[in-house]
């Protein structure tokens, strides 16, 4: 029996060192070498192997130690995976043996051997990737707990503060004073209670929209800019509404809309210098409407964004330092109403925010 | 004759090393993951100024608890990409750990660093004062998207500049 044949049936193409380190093919050409289109190996004649297989060039160290060695020993390349003249893959390993005094490679075809440890190292891949993203939603999980029992403990603070003023001084004309502190603080706590549990619900089942009560985004960013207008004159803000925005109604629950809005523009207020100017433009993009918050703050690192918007990368020191749940809880409203929002740094070297909302069917064609 | 240099991609697994590549060679991104097994070679030519080199890029298999990169195939390299996934922080200390051990096999080869994912800005795991470390320890780094495109070209042009300096360098 012609051994050769054997080894080419097996799909293994056998070379031979030569003294000057080239290598001959002895035997009979398996298959596979001639769909990989490489015209050395026809004929058996000396051939670099850099230029056959380049991949097995950084292989030679250790085969070599194997060849200088003794008979039997024999170390494999593991898998590389070269292209044939049809552009598709083929994979394949090679084998340093030593034979007889021969100083033998042997080159394999293996599908089977291939796919079935892409299969395992993909399946354990793929289950280590799942595992440390669990991992992490559980660590933001932790942070988002205790990021809302703080936001709760605020309030509960101030209308302690409050119970135990009217307590020392029933009658005291503070006490009327006190017992509104108490009540604006009690309506907060309520708000956060509120925004939590509606957001925990909004991850499971988003909630449908009524399109009848789409709101006038104008109107709403009238309301907003109005109600700021005190706050951004004690910080000496200008804080603007450019005008040409055209009317759109948008996918959204009206409150919950002025919340989002007033929370972004509270923050442009917070970040921006004195002197400064905080402007909110809206801009129309097919379906959409986009509003536009800059200020001339500073803009806001790549590796802060994540802690703006996400529980995704929360981390324990971002709740704090970002003024806790606000643009969380926008990003679960905007998202619910199959909006965005998000953040880029803006041309004159200030933030930028944006929410992206739906313009309610119908309305949106009336311009463009 | 239009010269050649080898190109290796390094980094721990599911960084993005194969979509990089695929970008750079292809213009193409699947967000499918298909884990590299052992190592595949790519090409494409650049023109740099006056200049074509075809660069020779071996995309290796990724780095973790269940296979580990042979230093070897760095072997002949005339530079190296390392890929970080911006989404997950222990890539980072990953890419730190192989730079080292490649670094004996090929010391003073240039690299270049790509911070790869920015397109998932929400979901961005890298603190700047983490990032300040690496550029204290001397590595240039580059943001990148396969799936966007951003940085893809630069990061490849960037290290192509260097091994050519580099090899500027040594002739004199
Ligand atoms: N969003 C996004 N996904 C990416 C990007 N780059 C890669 N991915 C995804 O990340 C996963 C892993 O990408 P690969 O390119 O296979 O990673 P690799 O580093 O070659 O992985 P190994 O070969 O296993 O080491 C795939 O699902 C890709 O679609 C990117 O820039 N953005
Ligand atoms: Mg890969």
């Amino acid at each position: 029996m012609d051994m050769s044949a054997v080894m080419a049936v097996l799909e293994r193409l056998v070379l031979e060192r030569l003294p000057d380190g080239r290598f001959v093919r002895r035997g009979t050409l398996p298959a596979w070498c001639r769909r990989l289109g490489r015209p050395a190996l026809r004929a058996p004649i000396p051939v670099v192997i850099g230029e056959l297989f380049p991949c097995l060039d950084p292989f030679m160290e250790a085969a070599e130690v194997v060849w200088r060695g003794e008979a039997g020993a024999r170390v494999s390349s593991g898998f590389w995976t070269d292209t044939d003249t049809d552009g598709a893959e083929l994979h394949l390993e090679a084998l340093a043996v030593r034979v007889d005094g021969a100083e033998v490679l042997v080159v394999a075809h293996d599908e089977r051997l291939f796919r079935e440890q892409q299969r395992l190292l993909q399946r354990a891949r793929e289950l280590r990737l799942a595992h440390d993203a669990l991992l992490r939603e559980m660590e933001h999980k932790d942070v988002l707990l205790h990021t809302i029992v703080h936001e709760l403990a605020a309030p509960l603070h101030t209308i302690l503060g409050m119970l135990s003023l009217l307590d020392e001084a029933p009658r005291h004309a503070s006490g009327v004073q006190a017992i509104d502190s108490a009540l604006a603080a009690a309506r907060e706590q309520k708000q956060v209670i509120g925004e939590v549990l509606e957001a925990f619900s909004a991850e499971h089942a988003p909630p449908a929209v009524a399109l009848a009560d789409a709101p006038d985004l104008r109107l709403v960013l009238d309301r907003v800019v109005r109600e700021r207008q005190a706050v951004a004159a004690e910080r000496n803000i200008r804080l603007e509404l450019a005008p040409g925005a055209p009317l759109h109604h948008v996918v959204a629950e009206h409150d919950r809309l002025v919340r989002v809005l007033s929370n972004l523009v509270d923050n442009a207020l917070c970040r921006s210098p004195t002197g400064g100017t905080v402007r909110l433009t809206v801009r129309r993009e097919g379906a959409w409407a986009y509003v536009v918050i800059d200020d001339q703050g500073p803009p806001v690192p790549l590796e802060r964004l994540s802690r703006l918007f996400g529980t995704l990368a929360l981390r324990r020191d971002a709740a704090v330092a970002y003024g806790g749940l606000g643009l969380f809880f926008c990003r679960i409203a905007v998202e619910r109403w199959g909006g965005g929002i998000g953040y880029e740094p803006s041309e004159h070297g200030g933030a930028r925010f944006w929410v992206r909302l739906q313009g309610k069917d119908g309305d949106h064609d009336d311009r463009s | 004759m239009i010269e050649k240099l080898k190109v290796c991609m390094i980094g721990a697994t599911a960084v993005g090393k194969t979509s990089l590549v695929a970008r750079f060679v292809s213009s193409v991104f699947s967000e499918r993951y298909a884990t590299t097994i052992g190592v595949r070679i790519h090409t494409r030519r650049v023109a740099l100024g006056e200049r074509q080199v075809d660069l020779i890029i071996w995309d290796l298999s990724g780095e973790d608890e269940f296979q580990s990169v042979q230093p070897s195939y760095l072997r002949g390299a005339s530079g190296y990409l390392v890929v970080i996934d911006g989404t997950r922080r222990e890539t980072m200390d990953a890419a730190i750990a192989l730079q080292e051990r490649v670094r004996k096999t090929i010391a003073d080869a240039p690299f270049v660093a790509a911070l790869n994912k920015t397109d998932l800005a929400t979901a961005w795991d890298l603190a700047d004062e983490e990032l300040a470390a690496l550029h204290g320890r001397g590595w240039s780094l580059l943001p990148t998207s396969a799936k966007t495109g951003e940085g893809v070209e630069e990061a490849f042009d960037r290290l192509t500049t260097r091994m050519l300096a580099r090899q500027a360098d040594s002739w004199t």
